[in-house]
């Protein structure tokens, strides 16, 4: 893919020194041509007798005539059109006609209107959010959008280096949690103690950041006690980090990494999902996208679309940062598990679906054998499990 | 070792084979994206064809100029020779020569000059065209390769960079489907804000088409026919109803308006064409000339007439009409300018609720990183299919990692192994959904596969 992009872009920078060259040309001999024209046209008044001004006339014919005009411009003009159909070519060579083009959905506009309001409100764009609202007519919760406004206070802060207002709102988050239950996040924390520990090293010197990291990483020490004497290390270096083996923690990306791991943090505390819906819900669609279309292509018109059937006709994989729940197919069955038919535990240890188990007892009144092991039964020992 | 290396080296081909694979149909999705200015760029070439026509236009005007410029010194030479009187010249146009020569006497150098004056501003004229064509193309040239740029720079496209790789293009979808949506405010902010969204989306395209429908919105169809005429031949060509039910509609809302004998004579004038084309729809459009009064008429008298106006004439005057001559005209418009005729975000999302669609995502259990618990979208996903999978996937509820072993605790929840040692504490475990305490040895193991 990667090539066929790098051929269309040398296609399109022929095709700009092509029209370049054409343009000029044509500028140039229609220049020429008014030129010649004004001359005659300046001659023409001075001369008196109408004899004189006939061999002028026809002296400019003949000039222009030499020059060639309209054939010079036309090959330049032929050579740019070749150009342009080039690139046509390789357009549709690599990109073709898709059925998709075609293609119109249902959905309710209103809806998707509330979703991306709140996607703007969420990707740190208040102002484009309210401009929306307003003239699309949704409305988004007022708190909520407070909250993704603090939260964005504190990224702006965290983008030009300041780490205060992140640690300042983990330290609120610890404080709210300590009479419930509810897992600390340590590494994000930690993240920030030794990012902070790293800039008053380079910034102020090694006895305030061994000060900063003596009150803040101890508490550490147990489950970050590798990163903590990487860092301990940083402090032979604290006069040129940038050349010693630790250069590597100063990079950007370090920065850039941890504005994306608060932003996560904060969103999970607010309730929200850790990634913008709009953006996880259209990746996922852009991955199916392809499969859909191969199918509908070899099925042909005689299928109907895929969006009347109940299930979707191609199974498609989206991998791990798309898979929210587990997926139980039952080994007898193929079905998927629902709240309706759920997975059953055989005392074996094996699982089945809730049907397929109804369906092997109703076979025989004694108790049943396991389909994996042959081992007996009982409909009442079977447990309802949940993965 | 050697078994091992061979797998190995199979595994990774597949890897990459299937990595190509899913990269090379990525053009089903964007195809439409490139297509747009290239299209325009091929029209505006166009341009320059009439261009070249006019040179010639101009050289030929010369060439007359000249051509008669030496008849006439011909014609004069040889009235010097011979005796005054009618001459015919070699081409045998005597009245031309004697106006020729009668001119000539009277001087006729001004015609020249005015002749000249008309060329120049001929080739004025040109020159300006050659300017704005040049600029259009130039435009076009640009948002062609800020495209394509826009693409490479996506990068590789697959199911582990799958929300990266959307990230960078979620920006443009959007301001594409505002635009679509006549939000034309919002999108205008969207662009300003980001310099490189500019050539990415087309603001000017839908502002055009905006204008038209907002005309057709106060049902006045003046601007949709101008379109209709500029682009005529290329709508006949995708066999466009447009201009049809245009004028049907005009047609019908004079027959509403109650002014029969103008209705008539707009049929007359402008639906004659299309009675070959369009029979069955033209033929109850006129019949709905003499029901159109039953429609209005305040009972049930003249033995139902009213009830069988309404039913079978009625809805050709309903409101819901100009609502689909919209329709019409957009997807029109669309297929005109390559444009694909739904927006990429919305044909993106369908597809993608759909593949996240589980039984799970509507129960009490739903995850919040999963799209379809958002109220919206869970409505928006409400109508479309499950996604399908035929092999079991387990997720620790806990790690959020596959399950490698898994353990069910007494009251049915299931973790993996690595779970349950995370979650043991002095020698009890703690479900994390229930609360419930358990005793570390009433852990089983589970055998899902």
């Amino acid at each position: 893919m990667n090539d066929a992009l790098f051929s269309a872009i040398n296609d399109i920078e022929r095709v700009a020194k092509k029209q370049r060259t054409c343009s000029e040309k044509t500028m140039k001999y229609l220049t020429q041509m008014e030129d010649e024209i004004k001359a005659t046209r300046g001659k023409l008044a001075a001369c008196a007798t109408v004899a004189e001004k006939d061999e002028l006339m026809k002296a400019l014919h003949e000039k222009l005539v030499k020059l060639e005009l309209p054939g010079q411009i036309a090959s330049a003009q032929k050579d740019f059109y070749g150009s342009v159909s080039r690139l046509g070519k390789s357009v549709d060579k690599h990109f073709g006609t898709s059925s998709f083009a075609s293609r119109e959905t249902n959905l309710d506009a209103k809806l998707l209107d509330e979703v991306i309001a709140n996607h703007l409100f969420r990707e740190g764009q208040p102002d484009l959010g309210r401009t929306f609202c307003e003239e699309a007519g949704v409305s988004v919760s007022e708190e909520l959008k407070q909250s993704f406004l603090d939260m964005h206070l504190v990224v702006r802060e965290l983008q030009s280096h300041n780490l205060m207002p992140a640690l300042e709102w983990v330290k609120k988050q610890e404080k709210a949690r300590q009479g419930g239950a509810g897992a600390r996040n340590s590494s994000l924390e930690f993240k920030l103690h030794s990012m902070q520990f790293i800039k008053l090293l380079t910034s102020e010197g090694c006895k305030p950041a061994l000060a900063y990291a003596r009150q803040n990483l101890s508490a550490f020490a147990g489950s970050h006690m590798l990163e903590i004497r990487q860092l301990m290390g940083c402090l032979l270096y604290h006069n040129n980090i940038s050349r010693s083996p630790y250069k590597e923690l100063l990079s950007e990306t370090h920065w850039e990494g941890i504005q994306q791991d608060f932003m996560r943090e904060c969103c999970n505390v607010m309730g929200q999902a850790c990634e913008s819906p709009l953006l996880v819900a259209s990746a996922a669609g852009a991955l199916a996208i392809p499969t859909l279309a191969k199918f509908a292509m070899v099925m042909g018109k005689k299928q109907a679309d895929w969006t009347q059937m109940d299930h979707l006709p191609v199974e498609i994989e989206l991998g791990h940062a798309f898979t929210f729940y587990s997926i139980f197919a039952c080994p007898i069955s193929r079905d998927q598990a629902s709240p309706d038919d759920p997975p059953m535990m055989l005392p074996c240890g094996h699982v089945l679906s809730k049907q397929s188990l109804t369906k092997l007892n109703k076979s025989n009144t004694k108790p049943f054998k396991c389909p994996y092991c042959p081992s007996e039964q009982k409909f009442g020992d079977c447990k309802l499990i949940m993965f | 070792v050697v078994v091992a290396g061979r797998k190995e080296g199979s595994e990774a081909e597949r890897r990459r084979r299937g990595g190509e694979q899913v990269e090379s149909r990525m053009e089903v999705v964007e195809a439409p994206f490139v297509r747009v200015p290239f299209e325009a760029l091929k029209r505006a070439a166009k341009e320059r064809k009439y261009i070249i026509e006019e040179v010639e236009g101009v050289m030929g005007k010369l060439k007359k100029h000249a051509s008669s410029a030496e008849a006439r010194r011909a014609k004069e030479g040889e009235a010097t020779t011979k005796d005054g009187g009618e001459a015919m010249d070699v081409d045998g146009s005597p009245a031309a020569a004697a106006t020729a020569s009668a001119e000539g006497s009277r001087g006729s150098g001004g015609e020249w000059e005015s002749e000249l004056d008309d060329l120049l501003g001929t080739l004025g004229g040109l020159k300006r065209k050659l300017g704005a064509s040049t600029q259009s193309e130039g435009v076009q040239i640009g948002r062609c390769k800020a495209r394509v740029e826009h693409l490479l720079s996506l990068g590789a496209y697959g199911s582990e960079r799958a929300l990266g790789w959307n990230k960078k293009r979620v920006k443009r979808l959007v301001v594409d489907y505002l635009l679509r949506q006549g939000y034309h405010r919002t999108a205008l902010q969207a662009v300003e804000g980001d310099a490189a969204l500019g050539p990415l989306v087309e603001t000017e395209v839908f502002r055009g088409c905006q204008e038209i429908v907002d005309s057709l919105r106060s049902r006045s169809v003046g601007p949709a026919l101008k379109f209709c005429r500029a682009n005529a031949s290329r709508l006949k060509r995708i066999k466009s109803k447009l201009e049809f039910k245009l004028r049907l509609r005009e047609f019908l809302t004079l027959v509403q308006a109650g002014s029969m004998g103008e209705a008539v004579r707009y049929a007359q004038k402008h639906l004659g064409r299309w009675a070959s084309v369009h029979q069955k729809e033209l033929q109850a459009a006129m019949a709905s000339l003499v029901y159109r009064p039953y429609l209005d008429s305040g009972g049930e008298g003249e033995g139902g007439r009213k009830g069988a106006a309404q039913e079978r004439y009625g809805h050709l005057f309903a409101a819901a009409q100009w609502e689909e001559l919209e329709k019409i005209f957009k997807r029109d418009f669309f297929a005109l300018n390559c444009l694909a005729a739904d927006a990429e975000l919305a044909l993106d999302l369908e597809a993608g609720l759909s593949a996240l669609k589980t039984p799970m995502s509507s129960s009490a259990q739903r995850s919040k990183e999963d799209p379809l618990s958002v109220e919206a979208l869970g409505k928006l996903a409400a109508t479309l299919p499950f996604a399908k999978h035929s092999k079991s996937k387990l997720v620790c509820w806990h790690t959020r990692e596959v399950m490698a072993e898994p353990r069910v605790l007494p009251n049915g929840m299931v973790y993996s192994a690595a779970a349950c040692e995370l979650l043991a504490k002095e020698g009890k475990i703690q479900c994390p959904r229930t609360g419930d305490v358990f005793e570390l040895g009433e852990l089983k193991k589970l055998f899902p596969v």
